[in-house]
């Protein structure tokens, strides 16, 4: 391999991601060099976790692990890299499509091919980047309990149907490094009593050894018992099991865990992770004694992995999934430079689903003028469904108690599922409201015309799209599905409202009928995403600006600074008209002309003062024609 | 099914006794009947499940279709005489968290006594 040779630096989507890793690794090349300061980073990380001596020993496997990552890439793929700027990481082009990798399904194929001949048909150009929910073998939680982090589920596809979608879209994997499958080979060996996994998992010899002192300050997204017992070679142990008795917490005291972790986080990047999402990694370091959340061991371990990757794999972003009170949350970001680059906004949906229940934007706009990240390398993931229901921890210090229980209660009425968290006290909290996006803001059994309803649920969904962040979509929230509240009675699980399959040739027809409600959701979204990712105003790091403009319009003033102009984005969340009175001095714009990205209308201004009216649960992105914008 | 106004005291309650199977125009039926008496200002409404062996998912959403306003308004609804099927069913949708189960209709009654004690002295 000639190392020196100079590679001629291609575009990103011009790269063929099928050589960017060698097959097998490189080693007539000069190792990889870890710079000193990152050498200190990483040590330091390891000491804290670890004390020094041990430190040593786990600085030195993860370092190989780096090394043997580094030789496995091509020589263009490191001058590829050469040019990656991180603040451009994420740009107005950046939408992600969240889905599970056989949510689609044709009987002649593999769920993988219909995912990429759906994704090629429909999204090429719109979306770019594909969260394909976790592809490995599974026992339970729809892919949730891994078996085996480094094999491709079977009968969804192999890798190399993978890298076929990897053409055209980039990839997000999950990193479910939380917990294993009590059916996975390291469990069934800690079974056995093998010594080498002896210390994977936490474990107590009684249920006892866990106080009820202890168990009342845990903080758990589950009422199931957090001990679940197993018959091992040696007797009955009691394992740690936040989420699932199938669900096995690792055990990151255990240094080995945490390499091995490391190794499968450059597994994925080999093969063609350009997003890690740290799966439920709040709960990664357990001590007994604290609430078990958010410990800062957790936090510098998701700093390891940056590290790590910032010096073998700078492209790769990590997002952290914490479905936590929003203050919380945005810990995640760390400085801005030394944790995770997104994170979930979880506060996003519950406050836009409570804005369209009640018809009064306040509180998401009081909420969405307070937010802000550390820097300009990181942003927040602006979703509003996804696999999972709507997370409502994030709400807790936003929303009233009683407003959350009035959300949940219209959620019911609306078809959906309450899903309960145990609080130290014993008593029941909502956790998750289980409901597809399009039953939550349209109520089925309403009414009213279709087009009012496809109207309401494409302004709920520009919200997302116009905020400070990179936004993402459910499939079943682009395709707006109805509940099926069928499977939920049959699989007994209250997500499966969310998560139907779909037949192929079904979903083709009804997106090329003009008159399904399918094919108009599907065709509204499309437009606005279409729309956005056109307007560098929407670059994730362009201001923005909440206005109040009263209880039922939520406005937003994005700006591309370097252009001197702004996208005003307005959107109607009542079924009444609103009018709108905006002295554009108020808002320091002096613009004579604006035009609406999405229906190219032009927007008369006179005496300084934008009049317009915004139909029910319109939407408008005014784009301003000349003017300045402080 | 059976819908009746019961009067105990100072409290009225809708009382709506099921039939075998909550599905298809059943589950119609009890979405309209709970609409109109919620129109009409009741506040309190049990379900009696004696005879209940199935429920669909259409009829357990008709059964909560208007559980946000009858709450608002200072209601609920109490569920009485669960079979076992049933009582896991509701386990699953977590419904047995939304609907207060009580013994029998005077222990509904009690219920809503207090409910609407704390109602009134509340306001």
């Amino acid at each position: 391999m000639e190392a020196s040779k100079k590679f001629e630096v291609i575009p990103e989507n011009q790269l063929d991601w099928s050589k960017c890793h060698l097959p097998e690794p490189d080693y007539s090349r000069p190792p990889l060099e870890i710079p000193w300061h990152y050498k200190e980073r990483i040590l330091d990380k390891l000491i804290f976790l670890y004390g020094v001596d041990v430190a040593w020993k786990a600085f030195l496997e993860i370092e190989r692990l780096m090394k043997v990552y580094y030789a496995h890439k091509s020589p263009g793929m490191i001058e590829w890299e050469k040019e990656f700027k991180p603040e451009n990481r994420f740009t107005e082009k950046d939408v992600i499509l969240i889905t599970y990798g056989d949510l689609i399904r044709d009987p002649k194929k593999k769920p993988l091919e219909t995912l990429e001949e759906f994704c090629s048909t429909y999204l090429k150009g719109t979306i770019n980047t594909l969260h394909i929910l976790p592809f490995f073998p599974y026992s339970s939680d729809r892919g949730f309990a891994v078996m085996d982090f480094e094999q491709v589920d079977p009968t969804l596809g192999t890798w190399d149907d993978i890298l076929r979608l990897k053409k055209n879209f980039r990839l997000m994997f999950d990193g479910v490094f939380n917990h294993v499958s009590s059916k996975s080979r390291w469990f069934q060996e800690f079974l056995n009593q093998n010594p080498d996994y002896e210390d994977f998992f936490i474990v107590f010899s009684t249920k006892d050894q866990l106080s009820e002192d202890h168990l009342r300050i845990i903080v758990r997204p589950r009422t199931s018992e957090v001990l679940t017992p197993f018959r091992t070679l040696n007797g009955e142990r009691w394992v740690w099991t936040t989420f699932s008795p199938d669900q096995i917490d690792l055990n990151y005291r255990n240094h080995r865990v945490l390499e091995k972790m490391v190794d499968i986080l450059l597994y994925y990047v080999r093969r063609g992770a350009d997003i890690l999402r740290l799966d439920a990694v709040t709960y990664l370091w357990t001590e007994l004694g604290t609430e078990c959340v958010h410990l800062q061991q957790t936090h510098a371990i998701i700093k390891l992995f940056r590290d790590i990757l910032n010096v073998v794999a700078p492209h790769v972003a990590i997002i952290t999934e914490t479905n936590v009170p929003h203050a919380e949350n945005i810990t995640y970001f760390g400085n801005g430079e030394d944790e995770a680059q997104m994170v979930y906004n979880f506060a996003l949906p519950p406050l836009v689903l409570h804005t369209f229940q009640t018809g009064d934007a306040t509180e998401l706009t009081r909420w969405a003028a307070s937010l802000e990240t550390p820097s300009p390398y990181t942003t927040f993931f602006n979703f509003l469904d996804s696999h999972d229901g709507i997370g409502v921890m994030a709400v807790r210090n936003i929303l009233t108690d009683e407003q959350i229980e009035a959300m949940a209660m219209r959620v019911l009425e609306h078809g959906g599922f309450i899903s309960y968290k145990r609080n130290g006290d014993g008593s029941l909290s909502p956790y998750e409201l289980n409901i597809t996006w399009f039953s939550a803001i349209n109520r089925e059994d309403a009414e009213e015309p279709v087009e009012l309803q496809v109207q309401r649920y494409l302004a709920s969904r520009s919200i997302a799209l116009v905020l400070q962040g990179v936004p993402g979509v459910y499939l079943h929230g682009l395709l707006g599905s109805k509940n099926d509240a069928d499977a939920v009675l049959v699989e007994k699980q209250r997500r499966s409202i969310n998560r139907k399959n779909i037949d192929r040739s079904s979903l083709f027809e009804a997106l090329e009928n003009p008159e399904t409600t399918t094919h108009k959701i599907t065709n509204g979204f499309v437009r606005l995403i279409k729309t956005r990712i056109q307007e560098p105003a929407f670059h994730p790091n362009a201001p923005q600006r909440i206005l109040a403009l009263g209880s039922g319009v939520f406005a937003v003033l994005r700006t591309n600074n370097q252009e001197q102009y702004g996208v005003l984005c307005l959107t109607n969340v009542t079924p009444q008209k609103q009018e709108i009175v905006l002295p554009l001095e108020e808002i320091g714009v002096s613009t004579p002309a604006w035009y609406d990205l999405i229906s190219r209308d032009e927007i008369q201004v006179r005496d300084n003062v934008l009049r317009l009216t915004l139909k029910p649960y319109g939407i408008y992105w005014l784009k301003s024609i000349a003017g300045s914008i402080p | 099914m059976e819908t009746k106004k019961v009067v105990k005291g100072m409290v009225t309650a809708v009382v709506f006794e099921l039939p075998v199977r909550i599905e298809g125009e059943v589950g119609t039926r009890i979405r309209k009947e709970l609409a109109h008496f919620v129109e009409a200002g009741e506040r309190f409404f049990v379900y009696d499940l004696s005879n209940v062996h199935y429920i669909d998912s259409a009829g357990l959403g008709a059964m909560v279709s208007k559980i946000a306003t009858i709450r608002s308004n200072g209601g609920d609804i109490v569920i009485i005489h669960p079979t076992d099927f049933i009582r896991e069913l509701l386990q699953v949708t977590n419904l047995d968290q939304v609907f207060k189960e009580c013994d029998n209709l005077d222990c509904a009654f009690d219920y809503f006594r207090k409910k609407q004690d704390a109602v009134s002295h509340a306001s």
